[in-house]
């Protein structure tokens, strides 16, 4: 019979039983709950190439190193705890930005791969009560292997969160870790991130000379410092004592440096030129509306690409790219929150992207170009295996690849001093 | 006249989660419901009010479970090779008659092996029950497309479900899954 096929086929969907009021109930909160914070990190205006290389960094959690002191404050009760309808609404929020953001490459021609959390098994790893109130690190497992996971400012006015997954590129890496702060959780700075390799702590060396140790649990850490010192060196170890990762910025520690050495990686002294802000346009009005100056400092042009200095009205500046002839004028800005920028722990603010092609699979430096501080003289571009590919120099603060093509294998930079130190690496 | 978004939730949840539980699962079907009515809630008020409601959901569905055609393929393939029903739990009390049961085991065989697009124009009409016009509207593609893919896959699969075509199911649960 002809209809035999449909017949079956339905059958086969009709054993299906219907969803009980709980499950109805608990998804309707999942699709309805307020909008996570960290959407407004994904705005519409950026182009395609800046979006996939925010997906690389968010996947990536490459962010900037730091420190911690705490004295106990970190929750034992708080692993294992189902998370809420409302932080498991926040993972399939995450999930649904990362698969317009591959959707979004896959369109630019590159590979159309996302990261996704398994939100119905979220779960509470830690919870770390701060001056301001408590943070919640919250993951669930990452389809495919690995984790994803979620830092929860539970006091905030606004909800705010930041959120990443294990990342498949740079591959091996068992110690990331980045520092935030802001002006919701005023009091501190913070950081979290992620030692594998079997670690059980991590120890963080402060620059007013304190340690700290750290527990991993589930791969994962977080603590509190103050905000007026820098972290010269992170450590994870394994349960023997026995050192797995280390990541300083510098060997010895950016102590190490002169003072006028120090100087020069924390500060932009480029003059470049003013550049007057189209204010027809909308998001050039909101930047304004959010405490920048109407007129921009234009401090180099390469090949296709301005390089922006940004005043802002409280007195910093905030830095960004954009390609010549955008109407926003920019597309990718940097803040001038934390991680902070020029300092003598973050002389680099690279703006490169980052990506993967139908060719090769592997994720890689598509195009580099960023901001460098003074005391930066040429970025190196290097294989997996730290062979340099590419030398860029320094000029006017900016450096870039213009319309070179970015060798096949290139996976990280060097910044070097002119004495050919290693000041910054990426990713940290 | 729009429906709000809590009377479109109402009449459509039943049907889109059941369609994503017997495709990817019953915790895959949980997250990919909620991001489907997550991204509607958040585009509720620039949808067209004047376009039905069911294919726009069905089509956020569809590029949802797009991403997990592998499972899915992986478990119709577990289905027929162990008549076990991946996508349901021992909970699930299921009446079942054994022949049935053993041509169902076939079906998902042939429907492991066709194309994404193909499984997903069937499966939107046979167990969503969307007609031509509003699987094209889901899909965005040209209704005649839909048609004719519709009519092919159709063909193909009642090819494999005859007699005749077992031996070709039978190589297909015994392939082994693509990287």
């Amino acid at each position: 019979m002809i209809d035999d096929d449909l017949d079956l086929l339905a059958g086969f969907r009709s054993e299906v039983p219907a969803p009980d009021a709980e499950t109805a109930r608990r998804i309707y909160g999942l699709a309805t709950a307020r909008r996570p914070r960290w959407q407004v990190l994904l705005p519409g205006r950026l182009s395609r190439r800046r979006r996939l290389a925010l997906a690389a960094v968010l996947a990536g959690l490459v962010l900037v190193p730091a420190a911690v002191a705490f004295g106990g404050r970190l929750a034992d009760w708080f692993h294992g705890k189902p998370a809420p309808a409302s932080i498991r609404q926040d993972f399939v929020k995450f999930n649904a930005s990362m698969q317009q953001l591959a959707a979004a490459s896959a369109r630019a021609g590159f590979i159309r791969k996302a990261p996704e959390a398994i939100a119905a098994h979220a779960h509470g790893v830690l919870a770390l009560q701060t001056a301001d109130g408590p943070i919640y690190l919250w993951a669930a497992p990452r389809r495919g292997g690995g984790i994803c996971w979620l830092a929860q400012f539970a006091a905030a006015k606004e909800s705010l969160f930041t959120s990443s997954c294990d990342a498949t590129w740079p591959p091996g890496r068992r110690l990331t870790f980045g520092t935030f702060g802001g002006a919701s959780y005023p009091s501190e700075q913070f950081i979290f991130g992620r030692a594998l390799g079997r670690a059980t702590n991590v120890v963080v060396a402060l620059s007013n000379g304190e340690k700290t140790s750290l527990p991993v649990v589930e791969g994962l850490f977080i603590g509190a410092f103050p905000r007026h010192v820098h972290p010269l060196e992170v450590a994870s170890y394994n349960a023997a004592g026995v050192r797995v990762s280390v990541f300083g910025t510098l060997a010895g520690g950016t102590a190490a440096l002169s003072s006028a050495e120090r100087g020069a990686l924390s500060r932009v002294s480029a003059r470049g030129k003013p550049f007057p802000l189209p204010l027809h346009n909308r998001f050039v009005r909101g930047l304004i509306a959010s405490g920048y100056e109407r007129t921009t400092v234009l401090l180099a042009t390469r090949a296709d690409r301005n390089y922006f200095r940004f005043p802002l009205t409280n007195g910093r500046s905030a830095f960004g790219t954009g390609r010549v002839g955008l109407p926003s004028v920019v597309g990718e800005i940097v803040g001038a929150g934390t991680p902070r920028f020029p300092a003598v722990d973050n002389p680099l603010l690279d703006m490169s992207t980052v990506g993967a092609t139908q060719d090769s699979r592997r994720m890689r430096f598509l195009h580099v170009g960023g901001i460098a501080a003074d005391g930066v003289s040429r970025v190196v571009v290097k294989d997996r295996e730290g062979r340099g590919l590419l030398w860029l120099p320094i000029r006017d603060n900016v450096y870039d690849s213009g319309t070179m093509p970015v060798p096949a294998g290139a996976v990280q930079l060097d910044a070097q001093d002119a004495q050919g130190r290693t000041v910054a690496h990426i990713p940290r | 006249m729009r429906a709000s978004f809590e009377a479109a939730f109402a009449a459509e949840f039943g049907p889109l989660y059941r369609f994503l539980r017997r495709r990817v699962g019953a915790d895959g079907a949980e997250d990919l419901a909620a991001a489907t009515f997550a991204t509607a809630f958040a585009n509720w008020e620039r949808f067209d009010g004047v376009r039905p409601v069911r294919p726009w959901l069905y089509g956020i569905a569809a590029n949802l479970v797009r991403h997990h055609w592998r499972d899915e393929r992986r478990m119709l393939r577990a289905y027929a090779r162990t008549g076990v029903d991946p996508v349901l739990s021992a909970d699930d009390k299921v009446v079942d008659r054994v022949d049935a049961r053993a041509r169902r085991r076939e079906l998902a065989a042939a429907l492991a092996e066709l194309r994404p697009q193909d499984r997903e124009i069937l499966l939107l009409h046979a167990w969503a029950e969307l007609s031509d016009s509003e699987i094209a509207a889901a899909l965005s593609l040209p209704l005649g497309t839909v048609k004719s893919r519709l009519h092919r896959t159709r063909d193909r699969l009642r090819n494999r479900l005859d007699p005749d075509g077992q031996s070709q199911v039978k190589a297909a649960i015994g392939a082994p899954e693509e990287q």
